[in-house]
């Protein structure tokens, strides 16, 4: 019982070994994802130092710092949506679906190989924002500081995960990305409109761009499940 | 092909695809249903709000030194000295006839202000400046024509203006009063409070005899901010004069003023998500010819890449203005009605201003539209392009609503990106003569209407020419 329980975990190891590797080669050969790792950089980095630039005597520093999120986090959605819809849009998920035995192997290698790159360019670029804020009274060695550029850089990785959840439940590149842009953006301006105190409390704690990391953990999951559990149930 | 079928052949294929034409669906029923979020709440004020002579919400509150005025009279003072806790600008000290003492009656004063000089105001909406450097003032009513005039010395006097208030009683209530608006401060106001020094006031025509009696006018009327922490109004006779302290205001009442009111414009708020539907479905009309190959049957067919392009442009634009035209004017009417039916407050804003509203609307639409439609035919991948579109059209206002981001640059990104466009949505009024909280959360944008959707054309022009260009040049 318990000898084929391991020789079973060895067997799905190796899957998933050679898994990563695919999805690793995937990510570092197309040239698309490089470009969109840099813009995520650039973004976060240059919205961040724009922000603390025009900030005389901020209330929340901190924020402003980070404030480059909203614009990386974007780019983080398109890298997430392309690394399933792009694999529809050429027709190379039916090569990749045949290659490993396994569909949510296949999912789990993509979102562990996103995970890690988004996490490498997320952090460095929210660490050069708390530098670039030192202007505006921002120190690094702060506790609370590092904090929040920490769960900024989960914050990231929660929505790229997201994102190829939603790409794997959608397939199509443009409504996937519509939607998760969508989730992301329109819920602060859509507050500004609701009055009901209750609903108003409800709609900032559901968002991800304001929840806490409980809700966006049940966010990024939920996505993923579905897509698994979708990708494993249709042809392609 | 004549540019005519070039133009069936697009239509054909736009109704074709049934997530398309439904898209454009969705987004007008996003503008349509979407203000039914707005309705829960209670948005109960304790008073009604003040509405001026002229059918406008008003700001009415002020610290009054009063008598009666049977009559014609005149009114001379000197204004020693004026000073508010937080130097607010609109701060005001001075001389005033009321019509009444309901909010929103009909007055006329001649004031020194915080730092606008002396000013002549009437009715609310009507503000001519004076003399910068004015101490003294003077106010005098014949029948129902008032005059006000400054003076530095008290000696050589020049008038300011001559106001009519029609309907004005015989007798009336005027003297000194003194007002201040709250300091704006970032993306918020603080409460202040003015205090002036006056000199004794000269009487002349037929002021009834008595003492003169202070009070803060307006104290429960919504758009009152209040005093400053710990300098309430008062009144206070000395053997020179008077000290008289007061906050509140005279003017249109803005939406910092009432923030339990609504503006038309706020029924759009729709837009957003409508407007991500749209950039999705015109991404889409592209990039779909990329994916499966088709733009080169289509390219072919056609005489010229860059009139093909056109006839995309055409048709999306002509389908996504019509539905969005359709929701717009059906929604603001019909909101307009429910709202102001549940007892809600909504800024007045006349047919015209309501129309620009609506047909603007549907403009932005069909321009943000056109704009996916190029980017999608320079970068060719669905997910750039619309990832390019929202966070250029949608991103800048999000950031702009942002309230710990500093406000010039909440001007700046409604000003210079294609978010701009979203002026033509402003149904209320900017008034020079009140400093409110002037941002796009408010409803108030920086740019004219016509000339924040240029910003949007402009930004989809650009993208139009390189999109032919490349178009051309490229294999396909």
């Amino acid at each position: 019982m318990t000898s084929a329980l391991i020789s079973s975990f060895v067997v799905i190891a190796g899957r998933m070994r050679s898994a990563l590797l695919a999805e690793w080669t995937k990510m570092r050969t197309t040239p698309g994802a490089a470009w969109l790792l840099v813009v995520t950089v650039a973004g976060i980095v240059g919205l961040g130092a724009a922000v603390c630039a025009a900030a005389d005597h901020p209330h929340d520093a901190t924020r402003l710092a980070l404030s480059g999120v909203y614009l990386g986090q974007a780019s983080v959605a398109v890298l997430g949506v392309l690394t399933v819809s792009g694999e529809y849009s050429t027709g190379l998920i039916r090569v990749t679906l045949a290659a490993i035995s396994g569909r949510p192997i296949v999912l789990a290698a993509k979102a562990v190989v996103l995970a890690v790159v988004v996490a490498a360019a997320a952090a460095p670029a929210l660490l050069v924002s708390v530098l670039a804020a030192k202007r505006i009274g921002l120190a690094l060695a702060d506790g609370p500081v590092l904090r929040a550029a920490g769960g900024a850089v989960g914050y990231l990785v929660l929505i790229a995960l997201l994102s190829l959840g939603v790409a794997a439940v959608v397939r199509d590149s443009a409504a996937a990305i519509g939607t998760v842009l969508g989730l992301l953006y329109l819920p602060p301006i859509l507050a500004t409109m609701v009055t009901d105190p209750h609903l108003n409390r409800l709609l900032e704690r559901i968002a991800p761009i304001t929840a806490g990391p409980g809700v966006l953990v049940a966010w990024s999951g939920g996505a993923l499940l579905a897509g698994t559990l979708l990708l494993r149930s249709r042809d392609t | 092909m004549t540019w005519l079928r070039l133009l069936r052949a697009e239509w054909t294929k736009f109704l074709s695809v049934r997530g398309w034409a439904g898209g454009v669906a969705v987004a007008a029923l996003l503008i349509l249903l979407f203000p039914v979020v707005g309705l829960g709440g209670s948005r109960d004020q304790a008073s009604p709000v003040p509405i001026g002579p002229d059918g406008e919400p008003v700001s009415d509150s002020y610290y009054f030194v009063s008598r009666s005025l049977s009559g014609d009279g005149q009114i001379t003072v000197a204004v020693n000295g004026l000073a508010s806790t937080l130097g607010t600008p609109w701060a005001k000290a001075g001389l005033i006839i009321t019509a009444g003492s309901e909010p929103g009656a009909r007055y006329a004063a001649v004031m020194v202000t915080g730092g606008h000089g002396v000013r002549m105001q009437h009715d609310y909406l009507h503000d001519r400046a004076g003399s910068a450097s004015a101490r003294w003032l003077r106010l005098t009513r014949g029948g129902d024509t008032i005059t006000g005039e400054s003076s530095v010395d008290g000696r050589a006097w020049s008038r300011i203006d001559t106001v009519r208030l029609p309907g004005l009683a015989t007798t009336v209530r005027a003297g000194l009063f003194v007002a201040c608006p709250a300091r704006v401060q970032g993306v918020g106001t603080a409460a202040d409070t003015a205090t002036a020094e006056f000199g004794t006031p000269r009487l002349a025509g037929a002021w009834s005899p008595g003492e003169w009696a202070g009070a803060q006018v307006g104290a429960h009327t919504p758009g009152f901010a209040g005093y400053a922490p710990g300098s309430p109004g008062s009144f206070t006779a000395s053997g020179s004069g008077f000290t008289v302290a007061g906050a509140g205001d005279l003017a249109p009442a803005t939406r910092g003023d009432v923030p339990v009111g609504a503006a038309a414009g706020d029924l759009l708020l729709g837009t957003f998500p409508a407007l991500i539907v749209v950039v999705v479905v015109a991404t889409l009309t592209i990039t779909t010819e990329y994916r499966y190959g088709l733009i080169g049957g289509t390219l072919s067919a056609g005489p010229s890449r860059g009139r093909v392009l056109a006839a995309k442009a055409t048709v999306l634009a002509g389908v996504t203005f019509a539905a969005g035209l359709v929701a717009t004017v059906v929604a603001i009417p019909l909101w307009l009605r429910l709202i102001r039916g549940l007892g809600i407050f909504v800024f007045p804003a006349p047919p015209g201003v309501l129309l620009r509203a609506e047909v603007g609307t549907a403009a932005v639409l069909a321009v943000v539209a056109v704009f996916a439609l190029a980017v999608g035919t320079v970068v060719r991948r669905s997910a750039t392009a619309v990832t390019t579109v929202v966070v250029t059209t949608v991103l800048p206002y999000l950031l702009a609503l942002v309230p710990f981001l500093p406000p010039p640059m909440a001007q700046w990104l409604t000003r210079f990106t294609p978010v701009a466009g979203l002026a033509v949505q402003q149904t209320v009024i900017r008034y020079p003569q009140v400093d409110t909280v002037y941002t796009p959360a408010n409803g108030y944008y920086p740019l004219p209407p016509w000339a924040g959707l240029a910003v949007l054309c402009g930004y989809t022009v650009l993208a139009l020419g390189l999109a032919s260009v490349l178009l051309r040049r490229r294999d396909a």
